[in-house]
């Protein structure tokens, strides 16, 4: 009875090491899972609305970069881009656009260069190339950030059907900028073919973009 | 005897300024953040939720902080694709309720300070209501990404 009794002990303590050594096992098992979920691949919606032509917007421009350069569409060379409109004194809307653009990279796997970030300043007397590098450095998104006169760059305002306003007030040194917050998907033959909303997720804007790949 | 009843004291004070706020302020404010100004300009949005347990309406009608020379409550508006920024004169807090100064709508605005905030700082924020209370809060000043 004695002997009977111990065996049982040897074999309870087997299986309770064998549960903890399991236990053990799943949790390191788990963990990978636990650090890592943006490694999962994200179901990009289905059924997004095609491409379009919008004849009437967009188009060609000349502006000068951050760099001090002159850039053109063309330079993309069949390269598909995101434009939008902007200013860095721009607390809310722009960094948040901005920050769509790093998850929109992520969910289509693609490099910057794949999908060209354009940000067009309406504040350029604010907004120098100096700032503008600054700026758009803190977003790694590897944007070109584009200047010029106020009447070049509201030509191309006017060319993409943006609208901005200097909200300047009496008084106040500091001023903000109403401004038009459509983010404009241009193809690599330098056409407009989709305007987002600013309240368009990255997760949409990465599934109507993926049709130019 | 006595040293319970200072105790006692001293745990009702704490348990009253914790509820109140210093001025007895019916109004509490969590999640209090500061989005890190990515131009490095010496201008921020703060963001929190105020929570009012009293059964009064209150009103949040002016902010300050020590490090900025004036802070403006702002809203904004959404209108045929443009964005609109403008001051307004309260927030209002409903009572039992709460109101949520978030990414995309009302916030307040640091205009002027002294050095352009970095992830990582703690800026201190005042806060005015209408019935005359007031409560400080320290915002953490972080990255604000997407979804915040």
């Amino acid at each position: 009875m004695a002997t009977e009794r111990a065996r049982l002990h040897r074999v309870y303590r087997c299986v309770r090491l064998l549960l903890m050594g399991c236990a053990t096992l799943a949790a390191c098992a788990q963990e990978p899972v636990d650090e890592t979920p943006r490694d999962t691949p994200v179901a990009l919606p289905q059924n997004v609305p095609p491409l379009n032509d919008y004849g009437g917007i967009g188009g060609a421009f000349a502006l000068q970069d951050q760099r001090g350069e002159t850039f053109q569409l063309a330079q993309l060379e069949g390269r598909p881009a995101m434009l939008f409109f902007g200013y860095t004194y721009c607390p809310d809307i722009c960094p948040v656009t901005l920050s769509k653009m790093v998850r929109v990279y992520e969910l289509l796997e693609i490099e910057p260069q794949d999908l060209q970030t354009i940000f067009i300043t309406v504040d350029p007397e604010r907004d120098t190339r100096e700032k503008l590098a600054e700026y758009l450095s803190y977003f790694q998104v590897d944007a070109v950030g584009l200047t010029g006169t106020r009447e070049e760059i509201d030509a191309v305002v006017r060319q993409y059907g943006g609208h901005y306003a200097l909200n300047k007030e009496d008084g106040k040194s500091e001023y903000f900028v109403d401004h038009s917050t459509y983010t404009y998907l241009i193809d690599g033959q330098g056409r407009v073919c989709f305007l987002f909303r600013h309240d368009d997720e990255p997760e949409y804007m990465a599934a109507v973009a993926r049709q130019l790949f | 005897m006595m040293r319970s009843k200072l105790l006692c004291s001293a745990l009702t004070w704490l348990m009253w300024t914790s509820c109140t706020g210093r001025d007895g302020a019916p109004v509490t404010v969590r999640d209090a953040w500061v989005r890190e100004p990515p131009g490095g300009h010496p201008i921020a949005a703060a963001y929190m939720v105020l929570e009012n347990a009293s059964d009064q309406a209150v009103a949040l009608v002016d902010a300050q902080s020590p490090v900025a020379e004036r802070v403006e409550i702002h809203t904004m508006s959404h209108e045929n694709g443009t964005m609109s920024m403008r001051q307004v004169e309260q927030v209002l807090v409903p009572a039992r309720g709460s109101a949520a100064l978030q990414s995309g709508g009302l916030h307040l605005m640091l205009i002027g300070m002294e050095k352009a905030p970095r992830h990582g700082d703690q800026v201190e924020l005042t806060l005015r209501f209408g019935d005359g209370t007031e409560r400080s809060v320290q915002a953490a000043v972080r990255r604000g990404g997407y979804g915040d």
